[in-house]
């Protein structure tokens, strides 16, 4: 377990380094990085055996792309006041065209071009996915599998290029399941999102419909993530030991949306 | 001479790489097929395209190889566009709304890392390690350049070095690049494609400072934006490096900041032009066609060549 705690720190430092730019970090908040989705890509590349050094750039890479797609995110809608939210705009925009411009230029330079074609469709599916989430013309249901795509088409097509199988789908579960917590979360405590935004246009019975569907959908993600780490993880105990520690730090998190879920199923 | 008219002979090739550009920006979203046609629909002058085939025609020219770097370096180009609109906080490009405006600042940066996604899904079709290090390197020093673009807005003491490096990053590497990844896909001799890489350097710097003495001379129609915009924006440009080094007028210019407003910059744009900054300017772009040219002029003599010499002694003269 130690010795996955330090892989983690490592690559942690690793991304760091490749996010920080004293200007943007002068002005732009800091990047957040996602431990959950750091470990899960830290476990695919390790299930695909790549060598220790190719597995640290991949896990950075990939992060980059991540946490790209994420600052873009957080580009606001409204017009800025001041200047110095209009510098945090125009700065959030560059950093995330700047990290997505690194994961090119560090794959570009393991000559690894099939890896950087497997990220670019990637990146493409989550784009047009996060329009459709945005517009959110649609029902909960096809709101569910946006954010799904949304918060796994990197471990799908990764997945894919890699031949991974177990790792992508404990991945959809898990990362879809996260997401919808945070999402009503974010419900209860009136945080914006682009996922709130459509939320945001119904009515409030709409509203508590669609949260009762996705309390369904989370039960049902949350007894597969628990069947899939029980049965299928051909993996280290350790990375598994990991994956349930992070279940129950999650469940922590947002026990009050979790209790539910978890009471009711 | 038009502009077209320089590289007529390239025309069906044009057309493929048009069409492949539609092709490619269609999604299974239809707001993001619109977005990207919108896009299209404005025009531009291709200029990036034209040079990837112009520059692979000193090698292996095939359409079909070609075409997707042609059609690539485009779209990076859009997708900068795209986000620097909400950069610019823009309404208004090439005389279209921009996709900020019509839509919102999240539908333009989806729209952005979607066309930079199909960019690189496309040209990862072709497998050659040194061209997409040089693409590579060029998008992170591109941004770099966009990131100290913003670091230096109403910063009046900057030299002219620091301009140069800006316009370098901003402008002349993807010109640069755009020559030699062109070439390079087409197995030009390492020779030759270095000197395109180095004829779209000089190019590149020619063209963005002609761009930005036009900021001062065209007219709003012709630009699609209000005369004077970079200015009034903070971003200092050489014909306002020149005009500073008249003392009453480098006053009148260190009182603009982010509360001007465009009819307060008028007389300072008079100022500016009756300065003798615009011909300075003008005579420093000139220089870097002319080197721009020492370039070419090692290259063998075929019409690519002609065509490319007569693309820079036209970026050196035009006037929008």
């Amino acid at each position: 377990m130690k010795d996955i705690f330090n892989h983690m720190n490592g690559l942690k430092q690793k991304i760091e380094q490749n996010l920080s730019h004293p200007f943007l970090s002068k002005h732009v908040q800091k990047p957040n990085i996602d431990e959950d989705k750091l470990l899960l890509f830290y476990a695919m590349f390790k299930e695909a055996n790549v060598s220790e050094k190719e597995l640290e750039k991949y896990v950075v890479t990939a992060m980059l792309v991540q946490i790209a797609l994420d600052t873009h995110d957080l580009v606001g809608i409204v017009k800025c006041h001041g200047r110095k939210e209009f510098v945090e705009r125009q700065l959030t925009v560059l950093a995330g065209d700047y990290f997505s411009g690194l994961y090119y230029y560090i794959l570009a330079n393991m000559n690894d071009i099939k890896m950087i074609q497997t990220f670019a469709i990637a990146i493409k599916e989550i784009n047009e996915h996060k329009i459709r989430l945005y517009q959110s013309k649609q029902d909960v249901k096809k709101m569910i599998e946006n954010i799904m795509t949304i918060e796994t088409a990197l471990f799908q097509r990764i997945g894919e290029h890699l031949q991974v199988k177990t790792l992508p789908k404990l991945s959809q579960f898990y990362l879809t399941f996260k997401r919808l917590c945070q999402e009503k979360n974010n419900y209860e405590v009136g945080q914006s999102s682009i996922f709130q935004k459509g939320i945001d246009q119904m009515t409030k019975n709409q509203q508590e419909s669609v949260f009762s569907i996705i309390i369904e959908f989370c039960q049902h993600y949350f007894h597969e993530i628990i069947r899939m780490l029980e049965t299928n993880l051909k993996h280290s105990s350790t990375i598994k030991e990991f994956i349930f520690d992070r279940i129950h730090t999650l469940r922590f998190t947002y026990e009050r949306t979790f209790n539910n879920m978890v009471e009711e199923g | 001479m038009k502009f077209k008219a320089m590289y007529s002979f390239l025309e069906q090739d044009l057309n493929i790489v048009e069409r492949e550009l539609e092709k490619t920006i269609q999604s299974t979203d239809p707001l993001l097929s619109d977005a990207g046609l919108h896009l299209l629909q404005a025009g531009g002058k291709r200029i990036r395209p034209v040079f990837v085939l112009l520059s692979a025609m000193f090698g292996k020219y095939d359409i079909n190889t070609i075409k997707k770097v042609a059609v690539a370096l485009e779209l990076i180009h859009m997708a900068s566009l795209v986000h620097d609109d909400v950069i610019d906080d823009a309404e208004i490009r090439r005389g279209r709304e921009t996709i900020k405006a019509k839509w919102d600042n999240l539908i333009a940066m989806y729209t952005g890392d979607y066309l930079f996604a199909r960019s690189l899904q496309l040209i990862t079709e072709i497998e050659n390690p040194l061209a997409h290090q040089i693409l590579s390197k060029t998008i992170v020093e591109v941004c770099l350049g966009e990131i100290e673009q913003i670091k230096d807005k109403f910063h009046y003491e900057q030299t002219y070095k620091t301009y140069l490096k800006r316009i370098k990053r901003k402008t002349a590497l993807l010109i640069a690049a755009s020559c030699q990844v062109g070439a390079v896909c087409a197995e030009v001799p390492d020779e030759w494609h270095k000197k395109l890489y180095w004829f779209g350097y000089y190019v590149g710097l020619s063209f963005q400072i002609v761009d930005d003495i036009l900021d001062f001379t065209s007219t709003e129609k012709e630009l699609g934006k209000p005369v004077g915009s970079d200015l009034l924006q903070g971003n200092i440009t050489l014909p306002v490096l020149f005009a500073m080094k008249d003392p009453a007028i480098k006053q009148r210019i260190i009182q603009i900041n982010e509360n001007t407003t465009p009819e307060e910059i008028k007389p300072v744009i008079d100022d500016i032009k009756n300065s003798g900054a615009i011909e300075h300017s003008f005579e420093i772009s000139n220089r870097y066609l002319m080197k721009s040219l020492q370039f070419i002029d090692q290259l063998p003599k075929c019409k690519a060549r002609t065509a490319l010499m007569k693309i820079a002694k036209y970026i050196g003269k035009r006037k929008f």
